[in-house]
């Protein structure tokens, strides 16, 4: 009697089982990967934006504090994005007449805001808090990169849990001197009594501290 | 055509269906979206064109302004966020809050967002213009105003008085009505007669050692918060040696401040009188107090009437004169209101405890009231009727023939909130703008002159009573800011010119007085306003006058019928508020109905058949003077017997989605002569059962060690009665390590009052959503905190402890055992904390829970339940996350106020102060019972009260060793009635 199936089906089926197995796992591999690449987190696109902002320009060459048109940054939770009405304190004196800046000033004429597009989303449930961090020594470069040379904002960080707890769990590593200038100095002698002694004010690392 | 619609059909039939092809495109999108090939689309960010002033994205803003509920102003600060109020607490500085709020005023943030309010102009059901009716209302009439008639909710607005009294001059022969259905005041009929002057009392609880209440709900003030506090001071005992004061109650129903009572009668409302009397009797040794009258009422006692007033009596007159308090409650008539001063005088505390001022809502401003402008409604004497606000075809009294009065007056305007019933009746409806979105003013209790401030602009372009007042005076249209501006400026020397157009326009000659505006504005009132209090002369033929009125009056007899003003939804004009619908009412934790309340004893008598409170309610109709409505039982022990009583403000039926069949309407038994309560009621059991939904389902401890209670005399003689109740435990348990603040709480069930209104606080700042009838039927409320009620003393008298029951934050909590996902964890300043994401919803957590204060959502309550649903969403707290479905929740111990005032510590490089952060319940509890702070501040009364004998945990035996501390109810009865 003849085999069920022919001679070649046994290669055939050792081939095929290990492509389901070897595939399955190059294919956890290859997902296992990608999280790690600046594709998840959206770090490897630039996002457009209505206007052509050029922060390059701005702060590079102008020489413009981000605290200028980002306001709140050191009392609100929001850095806060500029109203119209502060772009065009410049903008309706020089270059008042630029193709580019059209947008901006349809916006201020016509009592509508710029739809800008966010470029550093945290989700809705984690509490963000830019003021804290701004006094506690965290340079704004830390988590949004050199935007002095972006000509379009581009998130360098993955801003993901691991990314705030690396520096919450150690500050010291990402903010000089982070134990010693988280106290006011009230005189000299305060000044000197603390000299090279940390001061215990850890930041938060409970659930609590951003999701409520 | 018909070719076209038969392939337009099928085209659509072949996209519904879901072919191969269809379905792998969508397997394909579904998987690369899940691998995250094409990033989501951003997020936009709008910021503004032109910073608004005093506001800054992501820091709330703050203003003072005042709520005016029976017309007296209550003065609040209220919480903005980017332009919008969220949140709703009491001005510290005002005499009439105290810092202090009730469920009202907590529940007017959410009526500002109602979705069901009016939104535009109607002409007999029509939509019409805000020209079209300014036309009207500039001419209403024409002659002298003979058929012109204003009806109005009474009110302290000087504002609206003197709006009133310019359409008054434009019309000199129009009349003004005042009506309210429920009565906001004790009647100022009561010291006209003693004292020949329209006057309102001023207590002083915080000085009497013996508070007597006939009938008073006085902690339960809708306008007032001071009454609750002062009691409070004079009640807490401070040490095991301490004093306290002894509450005497009598009341037909069980209120919040006869839970309280230290001795308490249930008895008819009609009865009162006669205890009255007989206190009187033995009190008033004058020579000229006895007569026959008096003799007649006092003798018409029982023998637990006469015990009672016997013991009362001998309490009373072994006080010090002036160290006691009468008081008698809105609902009894003035001549009982007579006797109680009377009382007051005998017992030496006027002057004292008992003072006298100007009303700050003034009785007499009408002209005539109701029943009269009824009649000439009737009698066609009436051609234009202006009603401003109010309610009447749904609350006046039903045998006035509203409806149909209305029917005779050819034009008829109804200016409100919402659409209402008598919106329906009228000719034209008007929206009127919330007072978060108005300028106004009022007074408190005690005269103090109270700003309103808006918060907002007027989100559907609604308008005040005081624009329509204006446009009917023919006064310039300035609106009301310039008005109630000169109003300020005008005594000060200040001028108002009209302009070129006609309109008035204000010159600020001197900064001086803009500058006192400016501070007026920031505080909200202005203190120097306040009535002088008054020690008026008595007469005591009044006293001799009321008593013969009394016995010459028929009390009634039969059952007797008593009309109570909700404590949720007040008289109804909240009651389309879904936070105050589900609001567990205070003592039956009854929500979403009304019910006819009656004790066990008149139930038996009346065949009405005892039920669990899961199960479907006995169903009766309830008949008086040949109306009759039908209503679920519900059996309340402590009830007075051959009584019947019923909550108004349901069985609403105008325009508002959620108030409509809630409940049912008990306004139409009510009639004129009887407003609050009647005799010669007869109930019939009906076949049918209605099912209510209960909140708690046992008024019972069982022995087990939640709300632990004692009297003063037990706890003189054994301090250290709880001892048992926080004793070190032993645990095989890890110690935990805290650090930084620790976050506590401790509750004074000695003062609590059960009034809830930290429910509805804890409601607003929460995000707690509502969930509707069926499912708080079936266990599923979501509040965070929830006052449990438990019967003290016998079924006949009883009286309740209240326990506010959340998140203990147990140092070794029972919950984070048994989470799978660490989804609820501990931090180091003490908080149990519970993390949405990670939560997967097995529930083990709430099983394990001793306290059972942990909510799940069982649906997505924001779109599964329509209460939820619309503009109502901008009232939400931008600071904490609105909960999905799945997941648990539970108090957090308002953990977003505490990181906000962390991350200000922080950024000012110091520690936390003491008395920084308090939660949303602590804040707006009347009486003070919650406080809250961190153990770490020492001097704190949050800590001290913990130190006192009588403190003690909760469950202590189940070894979860709470962070929140509860201190024992101390009662101060009678030795001579126990």
């Amino acid at each position: 009697m003849a085999g069920l199936f022919p001679p070649w089906s046994d290669p055939l089926l050792r081939g095929a089982l290990l492509a389901i197995a070897g595939g399955s796992i190059i294919a956890l591999a290859v997902l296992m990967l990608y999280v790690r690449t600046p594709y998840n987190d959206q770090r490897a696109y630039a996002v457009e934006q209505p206007v052509q902002f050029d922060h390059r320009h701005h702060v590079r060459d102008d020489g413009i504090d981000c605290r200028y048109c980002h306001t709140t940054v050191d009392r609100s939770a929001t850095a806060g994005i500029p109203a119209t009405e502060l772009c065009m304190g410049c903008h309706a004196q020089i270059w008042n007449q630029s193709e580019k800046l059209a947008p901006v000033r349809a916006s201020f004429f016509e009592n509508a805001p710029i739809r800008w597009n966010r470029v550093h989303d945290l989700p809705d449930f984690v509490y963000f808090n830019h003021s804290v961090h701004v006094h506690a020594g965290v340079e704004c470069a830390q988590c949004h990169g050199d935007v002095a040379s972006m000509p379009l904002v581009a998130k360098v960080q993955s801003f993901s849990m691991g990314f705030c707890l690396d520096c919450h769990r150690n500050p010291e590593a990402r903010v000089p001197n982070y134990h010693l200038r988280t106290r006011r100095v009230t005189s000299t002698d305060d000044l000197l009594a603390r000299a090279g002694a940390r001061v215990e004010d850890n930041p938060l690392l409970t659930c609590s501290a951003c999701h409520r | 055509m018909a070719d076209q619609l038969l392939q337009i059909r099928r085209r659509r039939s072949q996209e519904d269906e879901l072919t191969r092809r269809r379905f792998l495109e969508l397997v394909s999108a579904s998987a690369a979206l899940a691998s995250g090939c094409s990033p989501d689309r951003p997020e936009k960010i709008l910021p503004y064109t032109e910073n608004p002033r005093d506001v800054t994205p992501g820091v709330s803003t703050y203003y003072a302004t005042s709520l005016l509920i029976d017309g007296f102003a209550t003065g609040l600060v209220a919480t903005t966020r980017e332009g919008r109020p969220v949140k709703i607490e009491g001005n510290p500085a005002h005499p009439a809050s105290l810092g202090a709020t009730n469920v009202w005023h907590q529940a007017s943030v959410l009526e500002l967002y109602d979705p069901d309010r009016g939104r535009a102009v109607s002409k007999r059901g029509l939509p019409a213009t805000w020209d079209a009716l300014d036309a009207f209302l500039a001419r209403p009439v024409t002659g002298q105003g003979e058929k012109l008639r204003l009806l109005l909710e009474p009110t302290s607005s000087p504002l609206v008085h003197a709006l009133v009294s310019a359409v008054k001059q434009r019309f000199p022969a129009s009349k003004v009505t005042f009506y309210a259905p429920t009565p906001g005041q004790v009647p100022g009929a009561a010291a006209r007669a003693l004292f020949g002057a329209t006057l309102a009392p001023r207590w002083d609880l915080s000085h009497a050692d013996v508070v007597v209440a006939l009938d008073a709900d006085f902690l339960a003030t809708p306008h007032d918060l001071r009454p609750a506090r002062d009691f409070a001071t004079r009640r807490r005992v401070r040490a095991s040696d301490g004093a306290m004061n002894r509450l005497y109650v009598v009341e037909p129903s069980v209120s919040v401040t006869g839970s309280l009572a230290d001795v308490r009668l249930a008895r008819p409302a009609r009865r009162v009188q006669l205890l009255a009397a007989a206190l009187l009797a033995a009190l008033d040794k004058r020579p000229d107090a006895s007569n026959g009258a008096l003799t007649r009422l006092a003798g018409a006692l029982d023998d637990d009437e006469r015990r009672f007033v016997a013991a009362l009596v001998k309490d009373l007159a072994s006080r010090a004169p002036g160290a006691t308090l009468v008081l008698a409650g809105e609902r009894q008539p003035a001549e009982v209101h007579v006797l109680a001063y009377a009382l007051n005088v005998a017992l030496g505390n006027l002057g004292a405890t008992l003072s006298f001022s100007e009303q700050a809502v003034p009785e007499t401003a009408g002209d005539q009231d109701l029943p009269a402008l009824a009649r000439e409604m009737h009698a066609g004497a009436v051609d234009a009727l202006l009603v401003l606000g109010g309610n009447p075809a749904y609350d006046a009294p039903a045998d006035l023939g509203w409806t149909r009065a209305l029917q005779a007056v050819p034009v008829s305007l109804f200016a409100g909130l919402y659409a209402n019933e008598t919106a329906r009746a009228a000719t034209w409806y008007a929206p009127l703008a919330h007072p978060f979105e108005t300028w106004g003013d009022g007074r408190a209790q005690d005269g103090t002159w109270s700003l309103v401030q808006p918060l907002i602009r007027s989100l559907h372009g609604a308008r005040s009573v005081t624009e329509l007042l204006a446009i009917v005076a023919g006064a310039p249209r300035t609106g009301d800011y310039a008005r109630l501006r000169s109003a300020f400026g005008a005594p000060r020397g200040e001028v108002r010119r009209l302009d070129e157009s006609g309109a008035e326009r204000l010159e600020h000659t001197d900064p001086a007085v803009e500058s006192a505006w400016e501070r007026l504005l920031a505080r909200g009132f202005d203190e120097s306003t306040a009535f002088p209090r008054q020690v008026p002369e008595p007469r005591p033929a009044a006293v001799t006058d009321a008593l013969t009125r009394l016995a010459a009056r028929d009390a009634g007899s039969g059952l007797e019928l008593d009309f109570l003003r909700s404590p949720t939804v007040h008289d109804g004009r909240f009651a389309n508020l879904s936070w105050l619908l589900e609001l567990p009412a205070p003592i039956v934790k009854l929500c979403w109905d009304n019910a006819f309340f009656m004790s066990p004893a008149t139930a038996a008598r009346l065949g009405i058949p005892a039920v669990e409170r899961s199960e479907p309610h006995p169903v009766v109709e309830v008949s008086h003077e040949s109306r009759s409505v039908r209503g679920p039982v519900v059996v309340l022990d402590g009830h007075a017997d051959d009584t019947v009583s019923v909550w108004l403000g349901y069985g609403r039926d105008g325009d508002e989605r959620l108030a409509k069949g809630v409940g049912f309407d008990a306004y139409r038994l009510r009639t004129n002569d009887a407003p609050s309560f009647a005799s010669g009621a007869s109930v019939k059991l009906r076949p049918e059962r209605y099912p209510l939904a209960f909140t708690q389902l046992e008024e019972r401890q069982h022995e087990r060690a939640l709300a632990l209670t004692t009297t003063l005399a037990a706890y003189r003689a054994h301090p250290d009665f709880t001892a048992e109740h926080k004793r070190p435990l032993p645990s095989i348990l890890p110690e935990y390590r805290f650090e930084g603040p620790a976050w506590a709480m401790s509750i004074d069930l000695t003062i609590c009052s059960g009034c809830s209104a930290c429910v509805v606080a804890c409601q607003a700042e929460n995000n707690v959503l509502v969930v509707g009838k069926e499912q708080v039927r079936n266990g599923r409320v979501m509040h965070w905190l929830r006052v449990d009620s438990y019967r003290v003393g016998s079924a006949k008298s009883a009286r309740f402890v209240h326990q506010p029951m959340m998140c203990q934050h147990c140092g070794d909590a029972p919950c984070e055992y048994v989470c799978p996902v660490n989804a609820t964890v501990h931090s180091p300043d003490g908080l149990n904390e519970m993390v949405y994401n990670r939560c997967v919803g097995t529930r083990f957590c709430s099983n394990n829970c001793p306290y059972k204060v942990r909510r799940f959502n069982w649906f997505d309550w924001s779109v599964h339940e329509r209460a939820n649903q619309g503009s109502v969403e901008l009232q939400r707290n931008p600071e904490v996350s609105v909960r999905e479905r799945g997941v648990m929740e539970k108090c957090t111990y308002c953990v977003q106020r505490i990181r906000a005032a962390e991350i200000r510590a922080r950024i000012e490089r110091r520690e936390i102060r003491a008395g920084e952060v308090t939660s949303a319940c602590a804040q707006a509890c009347p009486t003070q019972a919650i406080r809250f702070g961190s153990l770490t501040h020492g001097a704190t009364a949050m800590v001290e009260w913990r130190a006192e004998p009588r403190s003690y945990y909760a469950l202590h035996e189940t070894g979860a060793r709470p962070r929140t501390m509860y201190l024992a109810r101390v009662d101060n009865p009678n030795p001579e009635l126990t």
